[in-house]
């Protein structure tokens, strides 16, 4: 594959968010980095901006974040800089090449060209959220409400500027809600995609997100540059309520995207890395639903190659 | 109301045990679950009984040298199939070329180490 038949490469950030929790935004993450990874040949860059730290220990294992943690090689450590006023930059705290696909990593495949792309990850600690309260704070301006998102908007927007020839796909992890991290992944991106559950409290909170989050406090409602993504969908029963919901979320304006991803419990499975050197064929980490993941990351890169140019 | 004989509270509690003891003996993930829920030191012996324990309920009960010496009785493939069903290493890793049962045993030692770990047992 040539890099002119890969057109949505360049650079692009993607947020996954949705304000609901347990909606799989991490696995999501790791699904999409995961396939284009394999699958595209994209150097991925997934940063984790939920003080949760799901997604940066699915792809570095709980030793792997442990050490990141000891090492002070985390988004914390950069948030903590920035409410001290301390410009520092992004890279040396990003952990490269942490896949955890054998195809990806697959040292016999060294010596010849590239023929897969890799993961790196900016990874988060609970820490995080007691560095962002403080960068709130040393950022909050009474007559401006927007002044701590648009100061870390503007920071994390030129460090990640500073790293558009090393990655070609940055993915933010969002935590539930709307922290401050969150707005500025969201307002620095290129395009959103909010995972769903099928059930009514996923549209309620579809709709919260599009109406409080995009339109009203970010301003980038934009329905060309958000997804969807039905996600832990079971097959069984509930028939026309799952109908009624897919209904609502289309009255929504929100497009979702053609793949879904299945409940279950093999999907799950090397959710937890047995240890941070430890690597898994493709078809055995996602088992039943690996057809929809590789699908999942051929829709993405349709839909990133579609975003029109932000202005 | 059933027309069963009614027996002394010694006989119905003797016939539950024997009922548990009668399933102990046919059933050895359910006999470990009896082992492991007693609390003692319990030396697993054998494919069978060591196929159903998870590695990391012995890692937080034994010594290295003893966690090695009961799975080292176990072959290859025994081993990898613990490793692999445990999820403690895909099954490349459990069963690469040329990997012999005393490294697939270290393997499992520190994986179940570091699960152990990341499960706060240790």
């Amino acid at each position: 594959m040539t890099g002119s038949e890969r057109p949505w490469l360049g650079a692009r950030r993607i947020a996954i968010a949705n304000l609901k929790g347990g909606v799989g935004k991490s696995t999501t993450a790791m699904m999409i980095a995961d396939s284009l990874a394999m699958a595209h040949r994209a150097r991925v860059l997934v940063v984790d901006v939920d003080p949760q730290g799901n997604a940066s220990r699915m792809l570095l294992g709980w030793h792997g974040l442990q050490q990141a943690g000891r090492a002070s090689h985390t988004l914390k450590d950069w948030v903590a800089a920035a409410a001290a006023g301390r410009a520092t930059p992004l890279a040396p705290l990003i952990q490269s090449n942490v896949c955890s696909l054998t195809e990806v990593v697959n040292v016999r495949n060294a010596h010849k060209p590239k023929t897969h792309g890799d993961i790196s990850v900016l990874a988060a600690t609970p820490e995080l959220r007691f560095a962002e309260i403080e960068f709130d704070h040393a950022s909050y301006n009474a007559s401006d409400k927007a002044s701590a998102r648009r100061r870390m908007e503007q920071l994390l927007s030129a460090e990640l500027s500073g790293l558009r020839d090393t990655f070609e796909l940055v993915l933010f992890d969002c935590p539930p809600g709307f922290s401050t991290l969150a707005q500025a992944a969201i307002a620095c991106s290129d395009g959103v995609i909010s995972p769903v559950l099928e059930e009514p409290l996923s549209v309620w909170s579809l709709q919260a997100f599009r109406d409080f989050g995009l339109k009203q406090t970010l301003n980038v409602w934009d329905p060309d540059r958000h997804r969807g993504l039905f996600t832990r969908v079971s097959q069984k029963g509930a028939v026309d309520e799952r109908r009624e919901v897919r209904e609502a979320i289309q009255k929504l304006g929100v497009t979702m995207l053609p793949t879904t991803i299945k409940e279950t419990a093999e999907a799950q499975r090397w959710v937890r890395r047995a240890a941070p050197n430890s690597h898994v064929p493709f078809n055995k980490k996602y088992g039943p639903v690996k057809k929809q993941v590789l699908e999942l990351g051929d829709t993405v890169a349709s839909f990133i190659a579609g975003l029109p140019p932000k202005t | 109301m059933s027309n069963e004989k009614p027996i002394s509270p010694n006989a119905a509690l003797r016939r539950f045990l024997d009922a548990v003891a009668d399933e102990a003996d046919m059933n050895s993930a359910f006999r470990n679950r009896l082992l492991l829920a007693l609390g003692v030191p319990v030396i697993f012996e054998g494919q069978d009984d060591l196929a159903s324990v998870h590695p990391v309920e012995l890692v937080v009960r034994y010594d290295e040298h003893t966690f090695k010496r009961i799975y080292g009785q176990l072959k290859g493939p025994a081993l990898k199939k613990i490793l692999v069903d445990h999820k403690l290493a895909s099954a490349a890793e459990a069963g690469a070329k040329g990997i012999k049962p005393p490294a697939q045993v270290e393997l499992m030692w520190d994986r179940a180490r570091l699960r152990a770990e990341e499960d706060g047992r240790l």
